[in-house]
């Protein structure tokens, strides 16, 4: 095991930058997923740890070892793909023990270590199938397998989950979590999926064109989103997010949105009077009340059985919210919500950066 | 989609340690049998069906004192391409028939 450090990265594809300077540093141990939209160079940062990628600018290090220039197979590091990348003309046996093969090991080393992973895969009865015949969770299982087989110094993963119907996705991604829990192997899981992120994480790294936006626990990510784009990236249904002016008098603060509603906030607050800022509410922070609160017009309502989902329209702006209640939701109905004051986010609607009282 | 996955077998190996001359030979060249093999079949009918086969009728081009060379290599090259026509319509058939591993 070891631990991994990305300082000042880039890349370039001829005059185009995809990367644009990226810091990392990732202890012994731990499991940390890069989470960002498509295209925002996960994948890209992920093959030049892995040495697929020829690093434009900047300095990988894997232990104390500068890796720039040392080839893949001399890294110590295993990687999973998204279609697995299964050799198919061999069966799971050899897929696996392939990259001890091509390193000289001795069969009976091989055998041993190809039958040990496969157990804890739960892959022993399928050692003598072709890919072919196996169904997509067991094909993601061998792609783990041989992974693990090598033993290596880091796990890479990029989205190894993502050609995977729903239910097969958690049930593998608990999976994923309980075997890092096992090994304690250090990792590095792409995906852009946040549930996933938020799920599997010790930290999550949330990229967006070519740059770090934040890193944190995902609580952190969640309680405390650096800006904007954090916020609204992080939590599902997302964050409801709504423009006004902030406005201080004495001891009281609130939002005044240009629609006319004041939006509440608690007594201590960061910004100044006038401040454009946006209002951050997550749909889990709005309790219904009768009365008081935010006047609110449903207009769609999704029962997921734990939890409903209201979706309503306040004064122009469309607003979400969670509630365990079951009861009194009508679409065409009015409702009036209260915001968690200790849950409210602010931003300035300029640097989409938060406001830190 | 085939180049992708060439691409993610290829990383695969590289991180498995294959150099580049074991990666052609041990991943590429096995996923390529099936398409190699059709072309054999290909050459194999071209040859049974026609009188004159490719071969000998660049032969009776050589046999003149003045050998057109220019309509030499314009033939062999015609005669190159339904070999690589084929090989490209059979790249196909190969992912089909390897499908099991890659999915898109
Ligand atoms: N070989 C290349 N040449 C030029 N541009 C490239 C090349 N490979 C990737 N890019 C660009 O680099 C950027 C990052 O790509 P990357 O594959 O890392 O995205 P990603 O975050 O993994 O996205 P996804 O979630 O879709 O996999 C994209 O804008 C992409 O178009
Ligand atoms: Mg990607």
């Amino acid at each position: 095991m070891a631990s991994v450090s990305v300082e000042a990265v880039r890349k370039t594809y001829g005059a185009l930058e995809v990367i644009h300077g990226i810091d990392i540093a990732i202890p012994d141990g731990e499991f940390v997923v890069l989470v960002g939209p498509s295209g925002c160079g996960k994948s890209t940062l992920l093959r030049m740890i892995a040495g697929l990628e020829a690093i434009s600018a900047g300095t990988i290090r894997i232990g104390d070892t500068v890796v720039n220039e040392i080839p893949p197979k001399d890294r110590d590091i295993a990687m999973v793909f998204q279609n697995y990348a299964l050799y198919p003309h061999m069966t799971v046996r050899e897929n696996m023990g392939f990259s001890l093969k091509l390193r000289k090991a001795e069969q009976a080393v091989i055998n041993e270590r190809v039958q040990k992973a496969a157990q804890i895969l739960g892959l022993t009865p399928l050692l003598d199938r072709y890919p072919k015949q196996l169904s997509g969770g067991q094909r993601q299982r061998v792609a783990m397998g041989r992974a693990i087989v090598r033993n290596p110094q880091v796990f890479l993963f990029d989205e190894p989950l993502s050609n995977l119907d729903a239910k097969l996705r958690v049930q593998m991604r608990t999976e994923i979590k309980a075997l890092h829990q096992q090994l304690k192997t250090t990792s590095i899981y792409v995906t852009h999926d946040q549930i996933e992120a938020m799920t599997m994480a010790d930290r999550i790294v949330v990229m967006h064109d070519g740059i770090v936006e934040q890193i944190g626990t995902p609580l952190e990510l969640y309680d405390n989103p650096a800006n904007l784009f954090v916020a609204g990236f992080i939590g599902s249904p997302a964050i409801n997010l709504i423009r006004g002016v902030l406005r201080r008098s004495g001891n009281r603060n609130w939002v005044a949105t240009e629609a006319g509603i004041d939006l509440p906030l608690g007594e201590v607050t960061a910004g100044r009077d006038g401040q454009e800022v946006v209002y951050g509410i997550r749909p889990e922070h709005l309790t219904p009340s009768n009365g008081s609160g935010l006047p609110v017009k449903v207009e769609v309502v999704e029962p997921t059985g734990a939890n409903t989902f209201v979706y309503a329209e306040l004064s122009g702006a469309q607003i979400c919210g969670v509630f365990s209640e079951r009861q009194g939701f009508t679409p065409g109905s009015m409702l009036h919500l209260l915001p968690q004051l200790d849950r409210v986010h602010l931003f300035d609607a300029e640097t989409g950066q938060r406001l830190v009282a | 989609m085939l180049t992708n996955s060439l691409m993610n077998w290829s990383g695969a190996a590289k991180i498995d340690g294959a150099n580049s001359f074991r990666i052609i030979r041990l991943i590429h060249l096995p996923l390529m049998m099936p398409a190699l093999m059709a072309i054999g079949a290909y050459a194999l009918l071209l040859s049974a069906d026609r009188e004159i086969t490719p071969a000998a009728a660049l032969r009776l081009f050589l046999t003149t004192d003045d050998t057109p060379f220019n309509v030499l290599m314009a033939t062999g090259a015609i005669y190159a391409l339904p070999p690589a026509a084929v090989y490209y319509i059979f790249k196909r058939c190969m992912v089909r028939a390897h499908g099991g591993a890659v999915r898109s």
